[in-house]
């Protein structure tokens, strides 16, 4: 009983208390970058969502194998082998969007999301909990890009997810685009926007 | 001393394990990503050339060119790649050209890296506008000689005239030199051909 609460909360952990987007402001790069759309919001959350837990599972399950001095070493190895095996695999039977992603996905070698969890959390606990921690702070990520995304691709193209919400103009409709939101600053403004919202929530709870 | 051979011990054995998994991978991915690039060549070879129906790849002097057929086996025109510096980054152009060698069938972006909302028009649509007025629109059945100006601020008059995005002034002008140099260079070439 004790070990599953200790797994569930391992997992919800990265999806509010200790979200890497929202509370510890790690991984900004892709996320202001890739969030133009919420589907690439997506696509990119699932590739850090497999790096994540592949990696994990693989450096929890040798971690007492792997000699201190050595350790970020190896797991920059097992870290980039994974982020490799996402890219080749999007390119193959995704094309359009490992064109869109560009070189974020190869990037994700250095997010700082990643090689923080394995040092932080996995390098020191067994598989199973680490397979949680990946699993939240994955979903943690994930679930922001694809808010950042939605927020962005509304505001931009008057769509989420490609499904036509708000009629724009050259379509006949009332809707005029806000063109800033495709552009880097419309990152910069929304993620401030929502972390502004965010900490007055926090503060006053 | 024992330390120091489990540390190059741990890296060989990852890198090794790294290594054969990568290469693996590779051998499966390969074929598709060229599958993929291939496909995106041929969709675009008949968006320039809209009446294509099979084309076949020739090189002459060193500059490849698709040699476009219609149904009945009609020569249509030539399409190949243009490619030259932008404002970031190299752009690559398919260009169909017609047998007169004066009129474009059209163009389309292959590659280009401009910065996304201003140059990034040239490859995409914009959202304000509908997709008859995108950028690449303007350069169907635009003629090339001589060679293609661009207009800022005002509707095209001259059949040679396309209208330059505003605020992308250097990637507008850039697809132009890109077009009209290898046009030159294409035009010099089947000419030539024509002759011997």
């Amino acid at each position: 009983m004790k070990t599953s609460w200790q797994l569930y909360l391992d997992l919800v952990k990265g999806l509010w208390r200790e979200n890497p987007v929202f509370r510890l402001l790690l991984g900004m790069c892709p996320t202001l970058a890739v969030t133009t759309t919420a589907l690439q919001g997506f696509t990119m959350g699932m590739a850090v969502v497999f790096v994540l837990i592949l990696s994990g599972v693989v450096i929890s399950s040798f971690r007492k194998f792997i000699p201190h001095q050595v350790r970020i070493a190896t797991f920059t190895i097992i870290i980039a082998t994974f982020v490799t095996i996402t890219d080749l695999t999007l390119a193959a039977t995704f094309p359009p969007m490992s064109k869109a992603l560009g070189p974020y996905v190869p990037l994700i070698v250095v997010n700082c999301i990643i090689l923080g969890r394995m040092e932080a959390f996995t390098s020191k606990q067994p598989v199973s909990r680490s397979f949680m921690d990946a699993l939240g702070m994955g979903l943690g990520f994930t679930l922001t890009l694809i808010i950042l995304g939605s927020i962005r691709e509304l505001l931009s193209s008057g769509a989420v997810f490609g499904y036509q919400i708000l009629t724009t103009q050259a379509a006949g409709g009332w809707f005029r685009p806000w063109v800033i939101m495709i552009l880097p600053p419309g990152a910069f403004i929304t993620l401030g926007i929502l972390l502004g919202i965010i900490n007055t929530f926090s503060r006053k709870s | 001393m024992r330390t120091a051979t489990r540390m190059i011990a741990t890296l060989v054995v990852v890198s090794l394990f790294a290594g054969g998994t990568l290469a693996f991978i590779y051998r499966w991915a390969k074929p598709q990503i060229e599958a993929h690039e291939k496909e995106l060549l041929r969709q675009a070879i008949f968006n320039v050339l809209p009446e294509t129906k099979k084309y076949e790849f020739s090189e002459k002097d060193g500059v490849g060119i698709y040699q476009c057929e219609d149904a009945s086996g009609n020569l249509v025109g030539y399409a190949f790649v243009a490619e030259g510096g932008g404002y970031q980054d190299k752009i690559k152009i398919m260009v169909g050209l017609k047998t007169d060698l004066e009129t474009l069938g059209g163009i389309e972006i292959l590659y280009s890296r401009e910065t996304p909302g201003l140059g990034g028009k040239i490859a995409t649509e914009d959202v304000l506008q509908p997709v008859a007025e995108t950028f690449t629109e303007q350069f169907r059945e635009l003629q090339v000689s001589p060679p293609i100006e661009y207009v800022k601020g005002k509707k095209p008059e001259a059949p040679n005239e396309i209208q330059a995005i505003t605020g992308a002034t250097i990637s507008s002008r850039s697809v132009v030199k890109i077009i009209n140099e290898m046009v030159a260079k294409i035009t010099g070439i089947l000419k030539e051909q024509e002759e011997k």
